[in-house]
């Protein structure tokens, strides 16, 4: 009689876990945590700083302001992420006119009217010493 | 009673064998490295290294659902950045020799319950995404959460 109850448990026992096996086999489940990152950089800002002035001119005299002119010169100052990389492009004027339009003057820019300071004392007149 | 015990505990251990035979884990996140405001930038998932890959183990041939919960949005602190994540966005591969520049399951989309066999060498799921930082958007490192849960169908 004790045989049959001992069997007996024995064989609950194994159907329970068993049961537990089985439900296990079907709704086992796993979960991860992944991520998504990215790194946002300064943005790109740019504000002229000092316009182009020529001053005083007179009627059939050329004037040329030197781009190591500080004080003369155009500035145009661009902040951002430092290290990035960037392309820069000017649309420029042919001609300077008066406020009406009623008169104009040509303006020349030649290829070598450019220079460009990153370093972090930039100053038109000892370009690229910082 | 002992002999109870006995059976109780090579039981529960064939149990437990089972249940650590399905695993998911991440081996890659999804990164989108560096970004400038107002230019949306696409990580494809094929391409290795940036693409989020996740990989499940298990007994070859069950079959398994795959389900993603996705971001909308990237955050620090109080900023968002939209993340987008197309319906082909996904890419599953369960053969012996899985390539993720050329998924055996291309074009999934991860917006939806996937079901799949696991392979011989396990399932391999990858996942591209696209950000779209705004014009004004804070600079900073942004991150969400990516969750994938993958459970035995049974069959």
């Amino acid at each position: 009689m004790k045989n049959i109850r001992d069997n007996k448990r024995i064989i609950s026992t194994i159907v329970c876990v068993l049961s537990c096996f089985a439900f296990t086999n079907v709704s086992a489940q796993d979960v991860a945590n992944g991520s998504a990152t990215a790194n946002v950089q300064t943005a790109l800002a740019i504000v002229s700083t000092q316009d182009l002035q020529f001053g005083s001119v007179f009627q059939g005299v050329s004037k040329t302001v030197a781009n190591s002119d500080a004080a003369a010169s155009g500035i145009f100052a661009i902040t951002g992420s430092a290290g990035s990389g960037i392309s820069a492009y000017m649309t420029l004027p042919q001609y300077i006119s008066t406020a009406t339009g009623d008169d104009r003057m040509n303006i020349a820019f030649n290829n070598s009217d450019l220079s460009v300071d990153s370093t972090s004392n930039a100053d038109p007149s000892a370009f690229g010493d910082g | 009673m002992k002999r109870n015990l006995l059976i109780l505990f090579f039981c529960l251990l064939l149990a437990s064998t089972h249940l650590s035979a399905q695993n998911v884990t991440v081996n890659n996140n999804l990164s989108f490295g560096t970004v400038y405001p107002g230019i949306p930038k696409a990580i494809s998932k094929t391409t290795a290294g940036l693409a989020a890959e996740f990989f499940i183990s298990g007994t070859a041939g069950n079959e398994v659902t795959i389900e993603f919960a996705l971001p909308t949005y990237m955050n620090i602190g109080s900023s968002n950045m939209q993340v987008i994540f197309q319906e082909t966005d996904c890419a599953i591969d369960t053969s012996a020799t899985p390539d993720q520049s050329n998924p055996e399951f291309n074009n999934l989309d991860p917006w939806h319950t996937l079901t799949y066999r696991i392979g011989s060498s396990g399932l391999y799921v990858w996942l591209g995404g696209i950000l779209v930082p705004g014009l004004t958007q804070s600079e900073g490192s942004y991150a969400s959460n990516i969750v994938i849960t993958v459970t035995y169908t049974g069959n």
